[in-house]
């Protein structure tokens, strides 16, 4: 998914699950947990200015199992610091595995198998994807708004 | 027990038009649900919730085997499914839930490892516990089960 849409999402789940963890200063560590997963895309950069597309090829262990068992540790050890903080940076970041495997093919075991796991809740063809992208991140906006506005912290 | 309930599944005609790994998707769906339930206390509705995705997670292997498509695949999908729906849940419970669902995560790789299923029930004794913290009202239960669900 786009990085848009998996900063929106986060904050989302931040939004209407613990809301009175919805800061300004919450919400942004939020979104950069919901977004830090992908910085494993960028020695694939290249690849998919060419070809127009992140492949399940570009994501590396963190961004499978393994990623989401160290950021639900890294996370709980962060409550220890602060059970707020720990509470945003695990949203965000379990926020992201969902996304992904919802909307995407991943390799849930990599780098134990290669084996592909695909719930088609999304199109594959690059224009449906593309659409369906657009339409979900559109959407997930609106909702953003929407609760922001709700929770006082954005006048509309 | 399963192959009564896969016999008894497998008659229904309209189980061939389904699609096994939407059906594990709709139940991923359904864990946000619950998150969100949970997370404004709504424990009757969480616990319906929870159940129906459990069903659907049922549901999507017997319609795997009826269709014949039941493989290491599909294994790996209701792995990945199951582990992402335990930790979208543990969003809204307590710190205690999220490392058992951490220690979860980390069978399932060992499982794959050593061709062994060590997988803790997690949704399915989270079900049995929100029942009974739901029944059982006031009382040194209802506190014991509060401050494990919800306050560790």
């Amino acid at each position: 998914m786009n990085t848009i849409a998996h900063a929106l999402f986060a904050n989302i789940l931040l939004l209407l699950g613990a809301p009175e963890l919805a800061t300004p200063t919450n919400l942004v560590i939020n979104a950069c947990a919901g977004v830090a997963v992908d910085l494993d895309h960028i020695p694939k950069l290249g690849k998919a200015v060419r070809t127009l597309r992140f492949g399940q090829s570009s994501r590396t262990r963190w961004h499978e199992l393994q990623g989401l068992l160290a950021s639900m540790l890294i996370s709980v050890l962060a409550t220890l610091f602060s059970p707020e903080l720990g509470r945003v940076l695990l949203i965000g970041a379990v926020s992201h595995y969902f996304l992904d495997l919802a909307t995407r093919p991943t390799r849930p075991l990599y780098p134990l198998t290669d084996s592909t796991v695909f719930l088609e809740m999304a199109p594959m063809s690059l224009r449906g994807l593309f659409a369906y992208d657009t339409a979900l991140t559109v959407t997930m906006g609106v909702i953003w708004l929407w609760s922001l506005n709700g929770l006082g912290l954005l006048r509309l | 027990m399963k192959r009564w309930f896969d016999r008894l599944l497998g008659r229904l005609p309209f189980l061939s038009e389904l699609n096994p790994d939407q059906l594990s998707g709709l139940g991923l769906l359904l864990s946000l649900a619950v998150y969100y339930c949970l997370s404004r206390e709504m424990i009757g509705a969480s616990i319906l919730v929870l159940f129906a995705a459990l069903f659907l997670d049922v549901l999507d292997g017997v319609v795997a085997r009826a269709q014949g498509k039941a493989s290491e695949e599909g294994w790996v999908v209701d792995i990945a499914v199951d582990r992402v729906s335990e930790a979208v849940i543990s969003l809204a419970l307590s710190r205690l839930v999220v490392l058992v669902v951490a220690l979860n995560v980390a069978l399932s790789l060992y499982s794959y490892m050593s061709k062994r299923h060590l997988i803790i029930p997690i949704r399915q004794v989270l079900l049995l516990l929100l029942t009974v913290y739901f029944f059982v009202g006031a009382g040194g239960l209802h506190l014991l089960l509060d401050g494990v669900l919800f306050r560790m």
